[in-house]
C-alpha cells in the first residue's frame, strides 16, 4: 500500500469509533470520489484547527470571540446556562427553549481524577456576574462529578448575590414508571411541581 | 463456560470504554473487587438507570466468562443510591478518599468482607454528612490495618522500648513501618513523630474517633504522616486526597 494511504489510515484510526477496517474503506473512499473532495475535506480539517477557537467569554468553540451567541443582542443577557462541555451546550440550544447565555466549564469536579475548582472555568463565570445577571441556571450532568460540580458553584454565586437554579431530574419523555430507577423516580418525586 | 452470577456491590468507580460503554469498578462482599463492562450505559439510560453512579449499593447480575476475562453488566437494580452524600460537596470528597482508599489496598477478587463492611459503612455515615477529620484518620488506620500495613506504633522497632516512654523526639521509619525510639533514630532520616501524635493515635485505636480530641497541630502531623505511610505502600498519591486539598483551599 502507499505510504500517504498508510499515512492516513494511521491518522483516521485515531479518531473514536474508527478501527483498522474503517479507516482503510474511509481511505479508498476518498481516494474512489472525485479529487475535489479529498481537498475539501482536508481544507475543511484545516479550517476546523486554524479558525476555531474557545469564546474568551463563554468558552463556546467558534471562528469569533465573542461567539455568535454572546453577541446576539436578541439573547437574554440576564441569565446564564453553565454547561460541562460544548456538546451539552448544543443539546440545550437544540432544546430551543433557552434564549440566554452561556457557559462552558470545560470539564466537572471529579473526587476520583483529583481534578479540582482549578481546573474548570470558574472564576471566569464568577467573573461574569455583573449587574445585569439575574439567574444562573447549572446544567451540570447528573451524576456525582456533576452534583459535585453545581454544589461548587452554588456556593461561589451565591456570594455574588445572584439567583442559582439547577437543570430538572426525573422521568424522560415517553418514559414507563415501572421501567425508572428508584433513584431516578425519588428525585422526579421530590422535584415534583404544581400543574398549571 | 460463561455463567451468570448475582451479586450485591458498591460502585468503586468507572470509566468511558469505546463510543457508549462503561467499565465498572465494583466492590463486593463475597466476590471483593472486580470490574465489569456494562454495555451501551452511556448511550441507554434504560438498561442501567441511576444504578452506576458512584457509591451506589446496587444488585448485580453478571457474565462471568472465566479466569482473567472481563465480566459482562446484565442487569443492576439500585439498593441504596447513597443519595444524600451527593448533597454535599465535603461529603462526596470524603466518599470518593474512602472508595478510592480501599480500592487501592485490594486486589482484584482479594477476600474483602471487611473491607466491604467498612466502605458499607462509612458510606451510611457519610450520608448524615462529611466525617470529622479524626473520624478520618482512624478510617485509614482501619484500611492499613485490613491491608496488613497497620503502622507499628507500640514500642520502638530496633530495641523495644516501649512508646511514650522516656523523653525526646521519636521518628517513624518508612522502610520498615513502625516508629524508632530517639537513640536507634539517630543517624537515620526519618519522619519525626512527636509524642502527642502517638498518643492521638493510641487513643484512636483504644476508644475510636468518638472519644478521641487534639489539637490542630497534631492532627497535622497525624494527616501528613499517615499521607505518608499510605503513599509508601502506594507507590503514589492518590487523587481523591489531592481533591480534598483542593477543596479546603477554596
Amino acid at each position: 500500500m502507499a505510504d500517504a494511504m498508510q499515512r492516513l489510515i494511521g491518522l483516521l484510526r485515531q479518531l473514536p469509533s474508527v478501527g483498522e477496517k474503517t479507516a482503510t474503506r474511509l481511505v479508498f473512499h476518498i481516494l474512489s470520489s472525485p479529487p475535489d473532495y479529498g481537498h475539501a475535506l482536508a481544507q475543511a480539517v484545516a479550517d476546523v484547527v486554524e479558525r476555531v477557537h474557545p469564546c474568551r467569554r463563554c468558552g463556546n468553540l467558534s471562528e469569533t470571540s465573542p461567539c455568535s451567541l454572546c453577541a446576539d443582542p436578541r439573547r437574554d443577557q440576564s441569565v446564564i446556562c453553565v454547561v460541562e462541555k460544548v456538546q451539552d451546550l448544543l443539546a440545550v440550544e437544540n432544546s430551543h427553549e433557552y434564549r440566554g447565555l452561556y457557559h462552558v466549564l470545560g470539564g466537572a469536579l471529579s473526587p476520583l481524577e483529583g481534578k479540582g475548582p482549578d481546573q474548570i472555568r470558574a472564576t471566569e463565570l464568577v467573573d461574569r456576574l455583573g449587574s445585569e445577571v439575574r439567574e444562573v441556571i447549572l446544567a451540570t450532568s447528573a451524576s456525582v462529578e456533576g452534583e459535585a460540580t453545581a454544589l461548587y458553584l452554588k456556593k461561589r454565586i451565591e456570594q455574588a448575590g445572584v439567583r442559582v437554579s439547577r437543570i430538572a431530574s426525573g422521568i424522560p419523555v415517553g418514559g414507563e414508571l415501572e421501567y425508572i430507577d428508584r433513584g431516578t423516580l425519588a428525585l422526579a418525586l421530590s422535584g415534583r411541581r404544581e400543574m398549571s | 463456560m460463561p455463567r451468570f452470577v448475582r451479586t450485591e456491590a458498591i460502585v468503586l468507580s468507572r470509566r468511558d470504554l469505546g463510543e457508549s460503554d462503561r467499565i465498572i469498578q465494583f466492590l463486593s462482599r463475597e466476590r471483593g473487587k472486580f470490574s465489569a463492562v456494562a454495555p451501551a450505559a452511556r448511550k441507554s439510560r434504560r438498561r442501567f438507570g441511576g444504578c452506576l453512579e458512584l457509591f451506589c449499593y446496587t444488585r448485580l447480575r453478571v457474565v462471568d466468562k472465566g479466569p482473567n476475562r472481563l465480566q459482562r453488566l446484565e442487569e443492576a437494580v439500585l439498593i441504596d443510591g447513597h443519595d444524600k452524600i451527593k448533597t454535599d460537596l465535603v461529603a462526596i470528597g470524603h466518599a470518593g478518599y474512602v472508595s478510592e482508599l480501599i480500592a487501592a489496598f485490594l486486589g482484584e477478587e482479594d477476600e474483602a468482607e471487611s473491607s466491604f463492611d467498612l466502605l458499607s459503612a462509612t458510606l451510611h455515615c457519610l450520608d448524615q454528612g462529611p466525617l470529622s477529620t479524626v473520624s478520618l484518620r482512624l478510617l485509614e488506620l482501619s484500611v492499613l490495618s485490613l491491608a496488613g500495613f497497620a503502622p507499628h506504633l507500640g514500642s520502638c522497632l530496633a530495641c523495644g522500648t516501649e512508646s511514650l516512654a522516656g523523653e525526646g523526639m521519636w521518628a517513624y521509619d518508612h522502610s520498615r513501618g513502625g516508629i524508632l525510639c530517639t537513640s536507634c533514630a539517630s543517624g537515620h532520616e526519618n519522619q519525626n513523630i512527636p509524642v502527642e501524635v502517638q498518643c492521638f493515635f493510641r487513643s484512636l485505636r483504644q476508644q475510636g474517633s468518638e472519644g478521641t480530641s487534639v489539637d490542630p497541630q497534631c492532627m497535622h502531623l497525624a494527616r501528613s504522616l499517615l499521607a505518608k505511610i499510605i503513599d509508601s505502600y502506594l507507590g503514589k498519591p492518590l487523587k481523591s486526597r489531592e481533591f480534598l486539598r483542593k477543596l479546603a483551599g477554596v
